[in-house]
C-alpha cells in the first residue's frame, strides 16, 4: 500500500497478531511477525490442504487486505508472502516500487467483484421453446407424430436440447461479460471449474466465472447492471452469485510478476 | 471443527464468499519474492471449494453490510501521492 495510513486501526492479521506499516520508498508493506516453527515451508505444505487450519488464516489476510482497500488502496500479494526479516521486505518493495507504483495507478479508487454464472438445465428445459426455433418445431412434430415416429423424434429433440441450452447459456454469459466489462474498468473471465458433488447434486453447469475491476463511483451502477441481468436470466434458469467488493486480487499480477519474482530471490 | 458435518449447515452463499476468498487470497496477487517456496500450488482449490468452512459468520455479514454500504464510502485519507 501507498504510506499515510492509520495502522493502529487496522484489524489484526493471522493469528491475531497486529499488523505493522513498513515503508520502502513511496510504498508500504503491511506485515506481521509470525513464528518460522509454525509457518516455514514444511509447516504451510502441511497444513495449507486442511480446510480448518486454512480458513481462518486466509480470512485474516482478506481482513487486512480490505480494511487497507477502504482505506486508500492496497496490492495483494498471495497468501504466505513471507520474508526473513524487515530489511528483506524493505529490499523487495524497494527494488520493485516503480512497478507497485504503476499498479497502484492501475487499480486505484476501484473494486473487485467476483461474478459466477451457472445454467440449471431442468428450468432452461422449460423455456426451451424460447431458446430455439428448431427445437420448438421439433417438437410440435413430435406431439402429433404416431408413437414410433415420436420415440425417435424425441430422442433427436433431447440432443438438440442439449446443445441448444449449452448454447444458449454459452450466449448469456458472454452478453452479460460483456455488458458488465463496459461499464467496468477492467474484466478478466477465469476458467471455468468442474462441478463440484453440490452442483451436481443441483444439476447445475457452471457457464461464467468472472471478474470486474470497477471504479468506486461507478459501484452503483455496477450494482444495478448485474441486478438487472440477474432478473430477466433467473427466470430462464440461469443462476448469478455475486461477490464483492474486494481488494482487486485478480487485477495486481502483471506480465513481469515471475521477473519480480526473480528479482525478488536473489535480494 | 469437523469439516463434512458442518458443512450441511453453512449457509450456501457463505460458503460461496469464502470459496471465492480462498481461491482468491492463495492464486493472486503480485507475487514479489520467492524466496520461499510453498506447495500451495499442491492445494486442489477444487477440493476447496467443497469443504470450505466459515469459522465467523460475523465477518461474512460485516462485508454484505459493507457491500450495502460501499456508496456511502466519500471520505479517503491522503493516499500519500
Amino acid at each position: 500500500m501507498r504510506s499515510g495510513f492509520d495502522v493502529t486501526r487496522a484489524p489484526v492479521g493471522i493469528d491475531d497478531v497486529p499488523v505493522r506499516l513498513l515503508a520502502a520508498g513511496n510504498v508500504a508493506a503491511l506485515v506481521s511477525r509470525l513464528p518460522a516453527s509454525a509457518y516455514g515451508p514444511d509447516a504451510i505444505e502441511q497444513h495449507s490442504g486442511t480446510v480448518s487450519w486454512l480458513s481462518p488464516r486466509a480470512m485474516a489476510h482478506d481482513r487486512v487486505l480490505t480494511w487497507a482497500q477502504d482505506h486508500g488502496g492496497v496490492i495483494p500479494l498471495p497468501m504466505f508472502s513471507m520474508w526473513g526479516s524487515d530489511a528483506a521486505v524493505q529490499r523487495s518493495l524497494g527494488a520493485q516500487s516503480a512497478e507497485l507504483g504503476a499498479v497502484f495507478d492501475r487499480v486505484a479508487d476501484a473494486d473487485e467483484f467476483g461474478l459466477r454464472v451457472h445454467r440449471r438445465d431442468e428450468i432452461m428445459l422449460e423455456h426451451i421453446d424460447e431458446l430455439d426455433a428448431d427445437v420448438a418445431a421439433l417438437r410440435k412434430q413430435a406431439a402429433s407424430a404416431s408413437p414410433g415416429q415420436r420415440y425417435l423424434l424425441e430422442r433427436k429433440l433431447s440432443d438438440r436440447a442439449k446443445s441448444a441450452i449449452r448454447g444458449a447459456s454459452q450466449r448469456m454469459a458472454k452478453q452479460v461479460f460483456e455488458e458488465l466489462g463496459r461499464i467496468a474498468r477492467a474484466s478478466v473471465s477465469r476458467p471455468l471449474t468442474p462441478a463440484t458433488d453440490a452442483a451436481q447434486a443441483g444439476n447445475t453447469t457452471m457457464v461464467l466465472n468472472a471478474a470486474f475491476l470497477v471504479d468506486r463511483k461507478r459501484g452503483d451502477d455496477f450494482r444495478a447492471a448485474v441486478t438487472s441481468h440477474a432478473r430477466a436470466l433467473e427466470p430462464r434458469g440461469v443462476t448469478f452469485d455475486f461477490t464483492g467488493p474486494w481488494p482487486p486480487y485478480n487485477f495486481v499480477a502483471q506480465s513481469g510478476s515471475s521477473a519480480l519474482a526473480a528479482e525478488g530471490a536473489k535480494g | 471443527m469437523s469439516e463434512s458435518s458442518d458443512l450441511e449447515e453453512v449457509y450456501e452463499p457463505e460458503r460461496l464468499v469464502l470459496s471465492d476468498l480462498v481461491n482468491r487470497v492463495l492464486d493472486k496477487g503480485v507475487v514479489i519474492h520467492a524466496n520461499i517456496k510453498i506447495g500451495i500450488a499442491d492445494i486442489d482449490l477444487i477440493q476447496l471449494d467443497l469443504r470450505v468452512l466459515i469459522s465467523s459468520v460475523a465477518t461474512m455479514l460485516e462485508r454484505q453490510q459493507r457491500a450495502a454500504a460501499t456508496a456511502d464510502v466519500s471520505v479517503r485519507p491522503d493516499s500519500g501521492r
